[in-house]
């Protein structure tokens, strides 16, 4: 066993390899011949790639060529296909979305949800029948509590008060509500209109698939046939 | 054989000239699989998946060396195998005979066309070699069949694993150093033209 450092079993496995340069082969040659130990290494590594490349190259068990079942090679994609695929995959998006925004939506904004429900529309509470138990109320129950709580009115005075401002109209929200219609989502004549886009468009992309398949099929076992 | 037109037919789909590319080539393909693997079955599993997936990625093949190329395929479907076997219990890389004992001197290598002592010449190198090559890590042992057994020059090498050029010069010259370490200890293995120098004299 020699001792010699790795870069110098570096350089001569890459001086075996002949891609060292005239300088570096002449420079370490030199150290080669007056070093024993690198002299050793040296035709150690020379013989175990000796014995590397005389290794016997094995036959191929059976032959590799492919078929095209076992390449799994399937025909060009026709020019259309993309494109009709594209529309389908859009069109499934947008009624998919359009759909959940029409169940979701009202959820989130109560006051469409009301407008709605005064148009008949159903859903959330029934205001006719809150507010006809708001009117239920027997009188008598209502009255003893209200005479209760307001306090007994002063006695009119002669002094001038000023006369108290008019009364301003109250500044409108900074927020805009949401119109029904925007709430409302898309209409149902356009999910039926984008449900059948999707599956028209899908189905003439599988039957371009299909025919361009067989065809193929068919050139490529007559082609086998002749 | 006019490798650049059937390569130019296969990237436009036509397996058959694909097919005749295979046939140049299955051999230094399976022979790589085989002594980067240490087993036929598996070495012959990553070659056919090899010849598949350079046919239908063919169109990626921008000139160069092909074998280079193809080389590049069959070693990803190595490290595949490999990866796998990890996942899966391991097999015995040797062959075994009726009692499921190894056998020391396997005559599935042989060549019909040897002498008896030819065979068993070989039978003990390749025996050897193999045994030296799977106790290597699969990084140098990847290197080492490609640059010694393959031929593949540096640049050729890195292209066809996309490692730098130093990392092949460092790995490949480890790999001859643990190479030459082992068969050491197969002195009485190897035919005495083989034997390696004894170092215990320096």
């Amino acid at each position: 066993m020699t001792h010699n450092s790795f870069h110098d079993v570096e350089q001569l496995s890459v001086l075996l390899d002949e891609k060292l340069s005239p300088a570096e082969v002449a420079r370490l040659q030199k150290r080669i011949d007056s070093d024993a130990d690198l002299r050793q290494t040296y035709t150690e590594l020379r013989q175990a790639r000796t014995l590397l490349r005389r290794l016997p190259q094995r036959r191929a068990p059976r032959n590799f060529s492919l078929n095209p079942v076992a390449a799994r090679v399937r025909p060009p994609l026709p020019r259309l296909f993309p494109a009709f695929r594209l529309v389908s995959v859009l069109a499934s998006l947008l009624f998919f979305f359009s759909f959940t925004g029409n169940l979701v939506l009202p959820a989130f904004h109560p006051q469409s949800a009301f407008t709605s429900m005064a148009d008949g529309k159903g859903g959330g509470f029934d205001t006719e029948r809150v507010m006809t138990a708001e009117e239920s109320v027997p009188q008598t129950m209502a009255e003893p509590a209200l005479a209760e709580s307001v306090p007994s009115m002063p006695e009119p005075t002669l002094e001038i008060v000023a006369p108290a401002p008019a009364l301003q109209p109250e500044p409108a929200l900074a927020i805009p509500e949401p119109s029904p219609a925007a709430v409302a989502g898309l209409p149902t004549w356009a999910l039926f209109s984008l449900a059948g886009l999707a599956l028209f468009s899908g189905m003439v992309a599988f039957l371009l698939r299909r025919q361009t398949d067989q065809n193929w099929k068919h050139q490529h076992s007559s082609k086998k046939g002749g | 054989m006019n490798e650049t037109a059937l390569i130019q037919d296969a990237q436009n789909g036509d397996i058959e000239a694909f097919n005749r590319l295979v046939l140049a080539y299955q051999v230094s393909l399976y022979n790589t699989a085989l002594r980067i693997l240490g087993d036929e079955d598996q070495a012959a599993d990553a070659t056919q998946e090899a010849f598949i997936s350079a046919f239908r990625h063919i169109t990626s093949f921008r000139g160069g060396s092909f074998k280079a190329w193809l080389l590049r395929t069959v070693t990803n479907a190595c490290y595949d195998e490999l990866r796998r076997r990890q996942r899966r219990p391991t097999l015995p890389l040797e062959p075994t005979d009726d009692d499921d004992e190894e056998m020391e001197s396997p005559r599935w290598l042989a060549d019909s066309s040897m002498t008896p002592e030819q065979k068993t010449e070989a039978d003990e190198l390749e025996h050897a070699i193999q045994h030296c090559l799977n106790a290597l890590p699969t990084d140098f042992r990847t290197v080492v069949v490609l640059a010694d057994l393959q031929g593949l020059d540096y640049a050729e090498i890195s292209a066809s694993i996309r490692t730098p050029l130093g990392t092949i010069k460092s790995r490949l010259a480890r790999a001859r150093l643990r190479l030459r370490e082992c068969l050491q200890g197969f002195k009485e293995l190897l035919p005495a033209a083989f034997r390696l120098e004894d170092g215990s004299h320096s």
